[in-house]
């Protein structure tokens, strides 16, 4: 279980984190959405102990991150945006080297980097130099050391920048195994149609405040902006959004050509029939109404502005 | 009164007694003998598995792999490693050939001399990256999240420099013995050197010279925890060990021309090369070792170690401050 309570982070007059707090269970998939700059990394940094926060603090499984940094490090795993692996080791060794650093006894760590190695699809690399890997082995390797003391934490800050495609997807699916054996994932990423599809919470943060936080389909839902109706007619669509612009719920009409109408609708269902009604009655030749389903993009551009990009 | 709790370290130490102006209030024999007994268990209890992690099971030792990885392993991206490697395992060769040529004219001080001045270089050159270069390729902050402490991290760095550093030592150590064992002096003496005296002072300045490498690489680790860069590092400590070994004496001999040679002996002190270079004149000459000995054998060795030890302190310390900042 994690805790973050009333986290805050000031450098000088800047504050970059304001007053943040959520809780995650095990299983939670969280998605950290935020511009650059929104205060996302300084979070996880306060949360991998390597940020001291100003006020509030976070609690893993009972133990705070201010308390006891060294028994959270045991706890968690932690993968930077921008890291660097060291040259001149074997995949191995470099697993076999953060295993000891991580005091998994040297017994273990064969069977252990084993499990890692085959979970991260490296297993064919296992000998091979570091600095030999590919962008997208090297993001699995930096996985891989992330997982090697089965942390109950994975703290992973854009792991998929730079990735082609194939190695997203992977990761994706690597990502929801984890979430399913029970660890805490939160995830950072700018990509946000792919953490809408892995992430059962989010949050959306922006100049270092938490705007919105919850499971995917309730954030939307709460936070969607105006739904997007698509009235497709005959023709005389500029008077169709003449009359439509009058109605209940409508923010606004706008034809698009002469047979589309398009408008911004927050009315209730019972509203959107009526449309439909008054279009018939006043002798407009309907075809069709398609609604443009609100997503996490939609909600992200509706309550950020962008100020810290 | 309640015995103290030996695990509890935040407990163990403090003083408990109750407010009052007399400090010592509170304080009996019994509790006192509790207290002690409750540290000591403590001590024991934590003392042994914490040097064992510091100083035998450091993972830190990760630092030797890498140098295996750079110059012995066959790889093709390792090529220009490994002609490095080649050419410095001829030039030992060579030197080794070559003291056995002149082995009856070349002093045992010689090779040391060599073996010191590679050993201030190379030191702090396999030392400049030990934290900034952790800093430079983005790897330090994986080495911050693991539940290592800093100490563990600095003393671990320093340990895989300073076994590379007594490789080198044993390394130099057959031309040194050649040359010890087979030189002759003047006068057609073979055994001048080859004496109880003779081996005391050849141990006495392998030790500076050893303890001197060690205080320049223990100074460029403090540098490297201070500094952004491990390029800036090494600038930066090659530069002050030039200014302290070259400038330094040059300006002190300029100063102190006219002076008696025990004051240049004096300010000198800190200098590996001047002492063993008057600890080995001083076979030749016939001054008494106790002096020297005390004035330059084990006190230099001492000062160095000291100074490592400090150095490596405050690294720490440096990184202590630093942690939760950067």
């Amino acid at each position: 279980m994690l805790d973050v309570c009333h986290l805050r982070k000031e450098y000088n007059d800047l504050e970059a984190v304001k007053d943040i707090s959520f809780s995650l269970g095990p299983g939670d998939i969280f998605g950290f959405i935020g511009s650059n700059g929104a205060g996302k990394t300084t979070t996880i940094r306060m949360i991998a102990t390597l940020l001291e926060p100003t006020a509030g603090t976070a609690v893993l499984n009972g133990v705070d991150v201010r308390e006891d940094p060294m028994a959270i490090r045991r706890m968690l795993g932690y993968m930077p945006d921008f890291f660097g692996l060291y040259d001149d080791v074997k995949v191995y060794e470099y697993l076999d080297f953060f295993a000891s650093l991580y005091e998994v006894p040297a017994r273990r760590r064969p069977g252990v980097i084993h499990d890692c190695l085959t979970m991260t699809n490296l297993s064919g690399k296992r000998d091979a130099f570091v600095q030999s890997l590919s962008r997208g082995m090297q993001q699995r390797l930096c996985l891989a050391r992330c997982l090697v003391h089965d942390p109950s934490l994975l703290l992973l800050d854009e792991p998929a920048s730079g990735l082609d495609p194939r190695a997203r997807a992977e990761l994706k699916e690597l990502i929801l195994e984890l979430g399913k054996s029970g660890k805490i994932i939160i995830v950072s990423s700018h990509i946000l149609p792919e953490l809408a599809d892995f992430c059962n919470t989010v949050g959306i943060i922006e100049k270092g405040e938490l705007l919105a936080f919850g499971p995917v389909d309730e954030v939307v839902r709460n936070h969607r902006p105006a739904r997007i109706l698509e009235i497709k007619l005959i023709d005389r669509a500029p008077g169709a959004a003449r009359l439509l612009a009058k109605m209940t719920g409508v923010l606004d009409a706008q034809a698009a050509g002469e047979d589309e109408v398009r408008m911004d609708f927050n009315g209730d269902l019972q509203a959107q029939a009526e449309l439909v009604r008054a279009l018939v009655a006043d002798g407009y030749q309907m075809l069709g109404l398609k609604e443009d389903h609100a997503d996490l993009e939609d909600v992200f551009l509706k309550l950020t502005k962008g100020a810290v990009n | 009164m309640k015995p103290a709790d030996p695990n509890n370290k935040k407990t163990l130490f403090a003083v408990r007694r109750p407010a009052g102006k007399n400090p010592f209030a509170g304080l009996t024999p019994a509790s006192v003998a509790s207290q002690t007994r409750a540290a000591a268990t403590y001590m024991t209890k934590d003392f042994g598995p914490w040097v064992r992690k510091l100083f035998f099971t450091n993972p830190m030792k990760i630092e030797v792999i890498r140098f295996k990885g750079r110059f012995i392993n066959v790889t093709p991206s390792a090529a220009l490693n490994r002609t490095m490697l080649a050419m410095a395992v001829l030039s030992y060769l060579a030197i080794t050939w070559m003291v056995w040529l002149a082995r009856r004219d070349l002093d045992p001080v010689v090779p040391i001399l060599i073996q010191t001045v590679l050993m201030l270089l190379v030191g702090p050159a396999a030392a400049h990256g030990t934290i900034a270069g952790e800093r430079d390729r983005k790897s330090w902050d994986l080495l911050q999240v693991a539940p290592i402490s800093h100490a563990e991290i600095v003393t671990g760095k320093f340990l895989s420099i300073f076994a590379m550093m007594v490789a080198a030592v044993i390394a130099f150590l057959p031309s040194v013995l050649i040359a010890w064992l087979f030189h002759v002096n003047g006068y057609g003496d073979s055994t001048q050197y080859v004496t109880a005296s003779g081996l005391w002072r050849l141990i006495l300045i392998e030790g500076i010279s050893l303890a001197s490498a060690t205080a320049a690489t223990t100074y460029t680790i403090y540098l490297s925890s201070r500094m952004k860069s491990a390029n800036a590092t090494l600038a930066t400590a090659i530069s002050s060990l030039v200014g302290l070994y070259l400038v330094v004496p040059l300006g002190l001999a300029a100063l102190v021309s006219n002076g008696s040679g025990k004051v240049m002996d004096l300010l000198m002190v800190y200098h590996p090369i001047w002492a063993i270079v008057r600890i080995w004149e001083s076979a030749n000459d016939n001054i008494t070792l106790p002096f020297l000995d005390k004035f330059y054998g084990l006190p230099t060795i001492g000062l160095y170690a000291l100074l490592s030890a400090v150095f490596l302190g405050a690294a720490t310390k440096v990184l202590k401050k630093r942690a939760g900042n950067d």
